[in-house]
């Protein structure tokens, strides 16, 4: 075993550290960081299985101590990994919330591969139960957050989105700064997504 | 973002960062190649006598009454302690002192032979907890008085200012308006820097407005 200042699991909480202290929407995934950690937690269990088998062979009870807090440095490893991976998670059920389906590409950049495919997947199966309830029709949960008091809302165009198609087949083009009184049910998202902003 | 109700389950992150926070302990036996965790000594036991810093983590893997370590209760608790029995918590710059406050103290708990930590924990809080509910209701721009408060006081005073805001907005009827929803703001702000340390052309100008 090496003698250094560095404590057992501490790579492992910077993790969490680091993840909790970002102010992105999401950081980039921190592949070097998890795959120290997991070789950490590797090196650990080695050395506790072979004193262990050093132990029911001798038993010597004298480096119980030792094999105990090494035995907890390795749970403390997959807690706090476990924990940064969920923290994660969390975030990106968020982002389905709060962007829809679709994830802006910058943030997609900061996301792993089986974190991709479980957004895709959350984002099934949300959309699958939205279609279950409702009597047959389905409900929008993402939309009518507060109860609307008015049909039509005003909203001002923040940004260039292109054409956008209402319902009952008009379309309307979004150009940047032009001013609308559109439905609201039809609009609730792009005013979420930033796109349109509501005036009142 | 969905906030949980403060419980420490398995992936709680603050009860990963208390569980970080290091305790003084006195070694009571000689540890066998443990000298490790003693950045002062050379020698590769532990020997009994020494003071050592050890992680939250493994302290609460032991039992209290283990023959190996003895853990010594911090000054901060102390020092609390002179502080509760003048009736004067809410002048104690609480997050100067400690960060997680309350929940290293309970952790502490079972460890104080005196049994003062716990009773300390509690007074502190019932005393402080109406003085944040007060600083709450008053919020002003001039800023939280963060370095007092700890980690669960934040929280505390956070939904309390968040609340009694929307409480407000509901009183005025403003309650109605859709806004970006915050992952949004957030993200449309960064890029926004981005844009203007780019091309360094400002995106506020303002157009004429154009109504269909």
């Amino acid at each position: 075993m090496s003698k250094s200042n560095k404590m057992f699991a501490d790579k492992a909480f910077e993790l969490v550290k680091e993840l909790q202290r970002s102010s992105q929407t999401i950081p980039p995934f921190d592949d070097d960081g998890v795959r120290q950690v997991l070789e950490e937690i590797k090196a650990i269990f080695e050395e506790n299985c072979a004193q262990a088998a050093n132990y029911s062979t001798s038993g010597d009870r004298t480096l119980w101590p030792l094999l105990n807090f090494r035995h907890a440095a390795l749970q403390r490893n997959k807690r706090c990994l476990l924990s940064y991976l969920h923290q994660r998670l969390q975030r990106i059920k968020a982002l389905r919330w709060e962007f829809g389906s679709i994830i802006p590409a910058d943030i997609k950049t900061n996301l792993c591969e089986p974190e991709v495919t479980f957004f895709n997947k959350y984002s099934k199966s949300l959309a699958s139960y939205m279609r279950s309830i409702g009597d047959g029709q389905g409900i929008d949960l993402t939309g009518d957050l507060r109860p609307p008091k008015s049909l039509y809302i005003e909203v001002r165009c923040v940004e260039d989105f292109g054409k956008f198609e209402l319902e009952d087949g008009e379309v309307i083009y979004l150009k940047k700064n032009s001013q609308h009184y559109l439905p609201r049910s039809q609009v609730e998202t792009l005013v979420r997504q930033g796109i349109l902003q509501h005036i009142v | 973002m969905n906030s949980q109700s403060y419980f420490p389950n398995y992936y709680a992150v603050e009860d990963i960062f208390v569980t970080q926070e290091k305790v003084e302990c006195k070694v009571n036996t000689k540890l066998l190649k443990m000298g490790f965790l003693d950045s002062g000594a050379d020698t590769e036991d532990l020997n009994p006598g020494r003071t050592i810093n050890l992680p939250l983590w493994y302290i609460k893997e032991l039992k209290v009454n283990n023959p190996y370590f003895t853990v010594c209760v911090p000054e901060i608790y102390k020092n609390v302690h002179k502080a509760v029995c003048e009736a004067e918590t809410t002048h104690i710059e609480l997050g100067k002192l400690h960060p997680y406050f309350y929940e290293y103290g309970r952790y502490l708990t079972p460890y104080d032979r005196n049994h003062v930590v716990g009773k300390i924990v509690f007074e502190t809080m019932r005393q402080r907890v109406r003085h944040l509910l007060d600083i709450s209701k008053n919020a002003t721009d001039t800023g939280k008085p963060e370095h007092r408060l700890d980690d669960i006081e934040n929280k505390l005073y956070e939904s309390g200012v968040k609340t009694s805001h929307l409480y407000v907005n509901w009183l005025r009827m403003k309650f109605n308006n859709i806004a970006a929803s915050e992952m949004v703001q957030e993200h449309t702000k960064k890029r926004k820097r981005e844009r203007r340390s780019d091309a360094n052309d400002s995106p506020e100008q303002e157009h004429k407005r154009q109504t269909l």
